[in-house]
Protein backbone atom coordinates (compact mmCIF):
# COMPACT_ATOMS: atom_id res chain seq x y z
CA UNK A 1 0.00 0.00 0.00
CA UNK A 2 1.37 3.25 -0.77
CA UNK A 3 2.18 5.78 2.30
CA UNK A 4 -0.74 8.33 3.26
CA UNK A 5 1.44 11.38 3.16
CA UNK A 6 3.09 10.43 -0.44
CA UNK A 7 -0.60 9.80 -1.63
CA UNK A 8 -1.43 13.57 -0.18
CA UNK A 9 1.42 15.19 -1.94
CA UNK A 10 0.63 13.54 -5.40
CA UNK A 11 -3.12 14.24 -4.59
CA UNK A 12 -1.69 18.12 -4.20
CA UNK A 13 0.60 18.44 -7.08
CA UNK A 14 -2.08 16.75 -9.17
CA UNK A 15 -4.18 19.47 -8.32
CA UNK A 16 -2.26 22.49 -8.33
CA UNK A 17 -1.21 21.02 -12.16
CA UNK A 18 -5.06 20.74 -12.94
CA UNK A 19 -5.88 24.36 -12.37
CA UNK A 20 -3.01 26.47 -13.10
CA UNK A 21 -0.94 24.40 -15.70
CA UNK A 22 2.40 24.76 -16.36
CA UNK A 23 3.88 27.78 -15.35
CA UNK A 24 2.88 30.28 -17.34
CA UNK A 25 5.16 32.92 -16.05
CA UNK A 26 8.48 31.99 -17.31
CA UNK A 27 7.07 31.20 -20.87
CA UNK A 28 8.45 33.14 -23.79
CA UNK A 29 5.75 34.66 -25.96
CA UNK A 30 5.81 33.50 -29.32
CA UNK A 31 6.02 35.81 -32.76
CA UNK A 32 2.85 35.51 -34.81
CA UNK A 33 2.28 36.04 -38.82
CA UNK A 34 4.30 34.47 -41.53
CA UNK A 35 7.39 34.70 -41.44
CA UNK A 36 10.57 34.08 -44.06
CA UNK A 37 14.20 33.86 -44.62
CA UNK A 38 16.21 36.18 -45.69
CA UNK A 39 19.63 36.01 -47.76
CA UNK A 40 21.92 38.53 -46.25
CA UNK A 41 25.35 38.97 -47.80
CA UNK A 42 28.20 40.06 -44.76
CA UNK A 43 31.54 40.35 -45.35
CA UNK A 44 31.04 37.66 -48.25
CA UNK A 45 29.50 35.35 -45.86
CA UNK A 46 26.18 34.21 -47.01
CA UNK A 47 24.00 34.59 -43.92
CA UNK A 48 19.70 33.65 -43.66
CA UNK A 49 18.11 35.71 -41.43
CA UNK A 50 14.13 35.28 -40.02
CA UNK A 51 12.61 37.82 -41.10
CA UNK A 52 9.15 38.83 -38.93
CA UNK A 53 5.49 40.13 -39.99
CA UNK A 54 5.65 43.58 -38.31
CA UNK A 55 3.37 46.23 -38.60
CA UNK A 56 3.68 48.51 -41.21
CA UNK A 57 3.98 52.31 -40.48
CA UNK A 58 1.12 54.26 -40.08
CA UNK A 59 -0.17 58.08 -39.44
CA UNK A 60 -3.11 58.54 -37.36
CA UNK A 61 -4.35 61.39 -34.99
CA UNK A 62 -5.16 60.52 -31.01
CA UNK A 63 -8.13 62.32 -28.99
CA UNK A 64 -5.42 64.94 -28.09
CA UNK A 65 -5.08 65.67 -31.72
CA UNK A 66 -1.68 64.52 -31.74
CA UNK A 67 0.15 62.79 -34.29
CA UNK A 68 0.61 59.24 -33.75
CA UNK A 69 2.60 57.28 -36.10
CA UNK A 70 4.21 53.67 -35.25
CA UNK A 71 7.95 56.27 -34.18
CA UNK A 72 5.74 56.78 -31.15
CA UNK A 73 5.30 53.29 -30.27
CA UNK A 74 8.82 52.57 -31.41
CA UNK A 75 10.72 50.62 -28.14
CA UNK A 76 7.28 50.17 -26.22
CA UNK A 77 5.36 47.41 -26.11
CA UNK A 78 1.93 48.02 -26.36
CA UNK A 79 -2.38 46.80 -27.33
CA UNK A 80 -4.14 47.51 -30.34
CA UNK A 81 -7.56 47.19 -30.50
CA UNK A 82 -10.75 48.19 -33.34
CA UNK A 83 -14.08 49.74 -31.90
CA UNK A 84 -16.56 53.06 -33.11
CA UNK A 85 -17.94 55.05 -30.32
CA UNK A 86 -21.22 54.27 -31.53
CA UNK A 87 -20.83 50.19 -31.26
CA UNK A 88 -24.29 48.66 -30.09
CA UNK A 89 -22.36 45.14 -29.24
CA UNK A 90 -19.19 44.57 -28.04
CA UNK A 91 -17.35 47.99 -28.00
CA UNK A 92 -18.47 48.58 -24.14
CA UNK A 93 -17.10 44.94 -22.64
CA UNK A 94 -14.06 45.74 -25.01
CA UNK A 95 -13.51 49.06 -23.19
CA UNK A 96 -14.41 47.63 -19.83
CA UNK A 97 -11.95 44.92 -19.82
CA UNK A 98 -8.83 47.23 -21.60
CA UNK A 99 -9.66 49.69 -18.62
CA UNK A 100 -8.72 46.73 -16.52
CA UNK A 101 -5.44 46.66 -18.13
CA UNK A 102 -5.22 50.61 -18.45
CA UNK A 103 -5.28 50.54 -14.55
CA UNK A 104 -3.22 47.37 -14.71
CA UNK A 105 -0.25 49.64 -16.47
CA UNK A 106 -0.92 52.96 -16.90
CA UNK A 107 2.14 54.17 -15.09
CA UNK A 108 4.54 52.03 -17.31
CA UNK A 109 6.43 54.62 -19.29
CA UNK A 110 6.88 52.00 -21.59
CA UNK A 111 3.43 50.69 -21.69
CA UNK A 112 0.66 51.96 -24.51
CA UNK A 113 -2.54 51.03 -25.64
CA UNK A 114 -3.91 52.54 -29.02
CA UNK A 115 -7.40 52.11 -29.69
CA UNK A 116 -8.18 52.65 -33.50
CA UNK A 117 -12.01 53.77 -34.78
CA UNK A 118 -12.95 52.37 -37.73
CA UNK A 119 -15.48 54.74 -38.34
CA UNK A 120 -13.28 57.67 -38.53
CA UNK A 121 -16.17 60.17 -40.64
CA UNK A 122 -17.84 59.87 -37.34
CA UNK A 123 -15.37 59.58 -34.41
CA UNK A 124 -13.67 62.95 -34.68
CA UNK A 125 -10.99 64.16 -32.70
CA UNK A 126 -13.22 65.83 -30.20
CA UNK A 127 -16.08 63.08 -30.27
CA UNK A 128 -12.87 60.69 -28.81
CA UNK A 129 -11.90 62.83 -26.44
CA UNK A 130 -15.32 63.11 -24.96
CA UNK A 131 -15.31 59.18 -25.03
CA UNK A 132 -11.61 58.83 -23.48
CA UNK A 133 -12.94 61.17 -20.57
CA UNK A 134 -15.99 59.46 -20.20
CA UNK A 135 -13.72 56.33 -19.95
CA UNK A 136 -11.58 58.46 -17.27
CA UNK A 137 -9.26 58.62 -19.44
CA UNK A 138 -7.37 62.15 -18.63
CA UNK A 139 -5.02 62.69 -21.01
CA UNK A 140 -3.07 59.94 -23.99
CA UNK A 141 -0.03 59.83 -22.38
CA UNK A 142 -0.77 56.19 -22.41
CA UNK A 143 -3.84 55.08 -23.73
CA UNK A 144 -4.45 56.49 -27.66
CA UNK A 145 -8.44 56.70 -29.67
CA UNK A 146 -6.78 57.22 -32.75
CA UNK A 147 -8.60 58.44 -35.34
CA UNK A 148 -7.69 59.18 -39.58
CA UNK A 149 -7.78 57.86 -42.46
CA UNK A 150 -10.37 54.83 -43.06
CA UNK A 151 -8.56 53.01 -45.78
CA UNK A 152 -5.24 53.43 -43.84
CA UNK A 153 -7.26 51.91 -40.65
CA UNK A 154 -9.14 49.35 -42.49
CA UNK A 155 -5.91 48.45 -44.22
CA UNK A 156 -3.87 48.55 -40.64
CA UNK A 157 -6.06 46.13 -38.73
CA UNK A 158 -6.49 43.46 -41.51
CA UNK A 159 -3.07 43.26 -42.95
CA UNK A 160 -1.01 44.52 -40.07
CA UNK A 161 -2.88 43.68 -36.45
CA UNK A 162 -4.40 40.47 -38.80
CA UNK A 163 -7.83 41.41 -37.68
CA UNK A 164 -11.54 41.99 -38.64
CA UNK A 165 -11.87 45.39 -39.14
CA UNK A 166 -14.27 46.35 -42.42
CA UNK A 167 -17.79 48.56 -42.79
CA UNK A 168 -20.40 45.89 -43.72
CA UNK A 169 -24.25 47.37 -43.89
CA UNK A 170 -25.33 44.25 -42.14
CA UNK A 171 -23.78 44.42 -39.26
CA UNK A 172 -25.80 46.05 -36.19
CA UNK A 173 -23.93 49.63 -36.28
CA UNK A 174 -22.83 49.24 -39.67
CA UNK A 175 -18.90 47.86 -39.05
CA UNK A 176 -17.83 44.25 -39.15
CA UNK A 177 -14.95 43.94 -36.41
CA UNK A 178 -13.22 41.02 -34.32
CA UNK A 179 -13.12 42.13 -30.27
CA UNK A 180 -9.38 41.23 -30.48
CA UNK A 181 -6.67 42.68 -28.11
CA UNK A 182 -3.43 42.48 -30.22
CA UNK A 183 -0.26 42.57 -27.97
CA UNK A 184 2.67 44.35 -29.88
CA UNK A 185 6.64 44.43 -28.82
CA UNK A 186 9.22 47.17 -29.02
CA UNK A 187 9.60 46.01 -32.20
CA UNK A 188 6.64 45.81 -33.61
CA UNK A 189 6.17 41.95 -34.13
CA UNK A 190 2.77 40.51 -33.02
CA UNK A 191 3.03 38.35 -29.77
CA UNK A 192 -0.24 37.40 -28.62
CA UNK A 193 -3.80 37.54 -29.66
CA UNK A 194 -6.60 37.73 -27.08
CA UNK A 195 -10.47 38.01 -27.32
CA UNK A 196 -11.06 41.20 -25.55
CA UNK A 197 -14.59 40.36 -24.59
CA UNK A 198 -13.53 37.44 -22.32
CA UNK A 199 -12.50 38.23 -18.98
CA UNK A 200 -10.01 34.82 -18.99
CA UNK A 201 -8.22 35.93 -21.82
CA UNK A 202 -7.65 39.56 -20.55
CA UNK A 203 -6.15 37.99 -17.53
CA UNK A 204 -3.93 36.18 -19.57
CA UNK A 205 -2.54 39.26 -21.36
CA UNK A 206 -2.43 41.31 -17.88
CA UNK A 207 -0.19 38.23 -17.43
CA UNK A 208 1.49 38.53 -20.62
CA UNK A 209 2.57 41.95 -20.61
CA UNK A 210 5.04 41.93 -18.16
CA UNK A 211 7.05 39.40 -20.08
CA UNK A 212 7.80 41.64 -22.63
CA UNK A 213 8.37 44.85 -20.80
CA UNK A 214 10.96 42.62 -18.67
CA UNK A 215 12.95 42.36 -21.74
CA UNK A 216 12.75 46.31 -22.37
CA UNK A 217 16.17 47.57 -23.94
CA UNK A 218 17.01 43.95 -24.87
CA UNK A 219 17.57 44.36 -29.09
CA UNK A 220 15.60 41.47 -31.01
CA UNK A 221 14.80 39.76 -27.56
CA UNK B 1 -8.66 2.29 8.92
CA UNK B 2 -8.18 1.91 5.85
CA UNK B 3 -12.12 3.43 4.71
CA UNK B 4 -11.53 6.34 7.32
CA UNK B 5 -7.87 7.07 5.52
CA UNK B 6 -9.98 6.94 2.40
CA UNK B 7 -12.72 9.56 3.43
CA UNK B 8 -9.75 11.98 5.05
CA UNK B 9 -8.60 11.88 1.19
CA UNK B 10 -11.42 12.70 -0.14
CA UNK B 11 -12.34 15.30 1.98
CA UNK B 12 -8.80 16.62 1.48
CA UNK B 13 -9.41 16.87 -2.23
CA UNK B 14 -12.53 18.56 -2.20
CA UNK B 15 -11.19 21.25 -0.09
CA UNK B 16 -7.98 21.59 -2.02
CA UNK B 17 -9.98 21.39 -4.87
CA UNK B 18 -12.58 24.56 -3.86
CA UNK B 19 -9.22 26.31 -2.33
CA UNK B 20 -7.49 26.29 -6.23
CA UNK B 21 -9.73 26.47 -8.46
CA UNK B 22 -12.59 28.64 -6.22
CA UNK B 23 -16.62 28.06 -6.71
CA UNK B 24 -18.52 29.62 -8.99
CA UNK B 25 -20.06 32.51 -7.91
CA UNK B 26 -24.27 31.96 -7.02
CA UNK B 27 -26.49 34.69 -8.54
CA UNK B 28 -28.30 35.24 -5.54
CA UNK B 29 -30.32 38.50 -7.68
CA UNK B 30 -33.31 35.57 -8.88
CA UNK B 31 -32.82 33.82 -5.82
CA UNK B 32 -34.14 36.79 -4.25
CA UNK B 33 -37.53 37.02 -5.65
CA UNK B 34 -40.28 34.88 -4.11
CA UNK B 35 -43.31 35.30 -6.64
CA UNK B 36 -43.25 32.32 -8.99
CA UNK B 37 -44.61 34.23 -12.20
CA UNK B 38 -42.14 36.95 -11.48
CA UNK B 39 -39.27 34.57 -11.19
CA UNK B 40 -40.28 32.62 -14.17
CA UNK B 41 -40.19 35.86 -16.29
CA UNK B 42 -36.99 36.80 -14.56
CA UNK B 43 -35.01 33.26 -15.53
CA UNK B 44 -36.00 33.66 -19.49
CA UNK B 45 -35.60 37.82 -19.12
CA UNK B 46 -32.05 36.77 -17.37
CA UNK B 47 -30.84 34.90 -20.45
CA UNK B 48 -32.49 37.57 -23.02
CA UNK B 49 -30.40 40.44 -21.12
CA UNK B 50 -27.10 38.60 -21.16
CA UNK B 51 -27.30 38.27 -24.91
CA UNK B 52 -28.94 41.78 -26.02
CA UNK B 53 -28.01 44.34 -22.93
CA UNK B 54 -25.04 43.26 -20.85
CA UNK B 55 -22.57 43.50 -23.43
CA UNK B 56 -22.78 47.44 -22.66
CA UNK B 57 -25.19 47.35 -19.21
CA UNK B 58 -22.68 44.88 -18.03
CA UNK B 59 -23.44 41.63 -16.01
CA UNK B 60 -24.18 43.56 -13.03
CA UNK B 61 -26.22 46.22 -14.35
CA UNK B 62 -23.43 48.52 -12.99
CA UNK B 63 -23.36 50.36 -16.52
CA UNK B 64 -19.80 51.88 -17.90
CA UNK B 65 -18.07 54.69 -16.02
CA UNK B 66 -20.01 57.70 -17.31
CA UNK B 67 -20.39 56.36 -20.73
CA UNK B 68 -23.08 53.64 -20.05
CA UNK B 69 -25.42 54.47 -17.13
CA UNK B 70 -26.20 51.77 -14.30
CA UNK B 71 -29.57 50.11 -13.94
CA UNK B 72 -29.12 48.58 -11.09
CA UNK B 73 -30.63 51.64 -8.60
CA UNK B 74 -31.41 53.63 -11.39
CA UNK B 75 -33.47 56.70 -10.45
CA UNK B 76 -34.18 56.92 -14.54
CA UNK B 77 -35.50 53.71 -14.67
CA UNK B 78 -37.41 53.27 -11.63
CA UNK B 79 -39.20 56.02 -11.76
CA UNK B 80 -40.87 55.08 -15.23
CA UNK B 81 -41.34 51.36 -16.36
CA UNK B 82 -43.42 52.18 -19.20
CA UNK B 83 -40.60 54.65 -21.06
CA UNK B 84 -38.22 51.66 -19.86
CA UNK B 85 -40.49 49.87 -22.07
CA UNK B 86 -40.37 52.13 -24.80
CA UNK B 87 -36.88 52.94 -24.76
CA UNK B 88 -36.19 49.28 -24.62
CA UNK B 89 -38.33 48.58 -28.23
CA UNK B 90 -36.69 51.66 -29.94
CA UNK B 91 -33.88 53.11 -28.71
CA UNK B 92 -32.84 56.23 -27.18
CA UNK B 93 -30.80 59.23 -28.27
CA UNK B 94 -29.65 62.31 -26.74
CA UNK B 95 -28.65 63.07 -23.14
CA UNK B 96 -30.42 62.09 -20.29
CA UNK B 97 -29.41 61.97 -16.35
CA UNK B 98 -29.50 58.97 -14.05
CA UNK B 99 -28.68 59.44 -10.79
CA UNK B 100 -27.11 62.92 -11.14
CA UNK B 101 -24.62 62.32 -13.75
CA UNK B 102 -25.07 63.02 -17.56
CA UNK B 103 -25.12 60.02 -20.20
CA UNK B 104 -25.58 60.74 -24.37
CA UNK B 105 -24.58 57.33 -25.50
CA UNK B 106 -27.21 56.05 -28.06
CA UNK B 107 -28.78 53.19 -27.23
CA UNK B 108 -30.21 50.82 -30.03
CA UNK B 109 -33.33 50.31 -30.70
CA UNK B 110 -34.28 46.16 -30.49
CA UNK B 111 -37.58 45.81 -32.97
CA UNK B 112 -36.99 41.88 -33.05
CA UNK B 113 -37.77 41.77 -29.44
CA UNK B 114 -41.23 40.15 -28.76
CA UNK B 115 -43.47 41.92 -26.13
CA UNK B 116 -43.08 39.37 -23.87
CA UNK B 117 -39.87 38.98 -24.29
CA UNK B 118 -39.54 42.81 -23.41
CA UNK B 119 -41.81 41.72 -20.06
CA UNK B 120 -38.82 38.97 -19.53
CA UNK B 121 -36.27 41.69 -19.58
CA UNK B 122 -37.73 44.43 -17.77
CA UNK B 123 -39.12 41.99 -15.15
CA UNK B 124 -35.47 40.62 -15.07
CA UNK B 125 -33.70 44.32 -15.03
CA UNK B 126 -37.02 45.46 -11.90
CA UNK B 127 -36.29 42.85 -9.67
CA UNK B 128 -32.59 42.02 -9.23
CA UNK B 129 -29.37 43.87 -8.32
CA UNK B 130 -31.50 45.41 -5.31
CA UNK B 131 -34.64 46.78 -7.20
CA UNK B 132 -37.75 45.17 -6.26
CA UNK B 133 -40.27 46.19 -8.07
CA UNK B 134 -42.08 42.76 -8.74
CA UNK B 135 -43.90 41.47 -11.97
CA UNK B 136 -43.46 43.72 -15.21
CA UNK B 137 -46.43 41.84 -17.08
CA UNK B 138 -47.36 41.76 -20.67
CA UNK B 139 -50.64 44.48 -20.65
CA UNK B 140 -47.85 46.41 -19.04
CA UNK B 141 -45.47 46.13 -21.84
CA UNK B 142 -48.74 46.22 -24.41
CA UNK B 143 -49.84 49.35 -23.19
CA UNK B 144 -46.91 51.28 -23.30
CA UNK B 145 -45.30 50.30 -26.65
CA UNK B 146 -48.95 50.91 -28.40
CA UNK B 147 -49.90 54.85 -29.08
CA UNK B 148 -50.14 57.20 -27.84
CA UNK B 149 -46.26 57.25 -27.32
CA UNK B 150 -44.83 58.19 -23.85
CA UNK B 151 -43.13 61.83 -23.91
CA UNK B 152 -39.51 61.70 -25.01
Amino acid sequence: MIKPTLLLFMVIVSLQLGCSGPSRDTETLPILGNKYAEEKFINGDTLIDTVYHQIAPFKLVNQDGDTVTNETVKGKVYVADFFFTSCPTICPIMKKEMLRVYEKFENSPDFKILSHTIDPEYDSVALLKDYALRLGIENSKTWNFLTGDQEQIFELGQTSYLTTAMENKNEPGGFLHSGAFVLVDQSGRIRGVYDGTKEKQVNRLINDIPKLLKKDGVKNN
Amino acid sequence: MESKTISVFLMTIGMLSSLCCGSEKKDIGLQGIDDLKTKQYAVEGQNLYLQYCSNCHQKDGSGLKQLIPPLAGADYMLSDVKNTVYLIKNGIKGEIVVNGTAYNQPMPSNPDLTNLEIAQITTYIYNVWGNHKGLIDLETVDASLNPPKPNQ
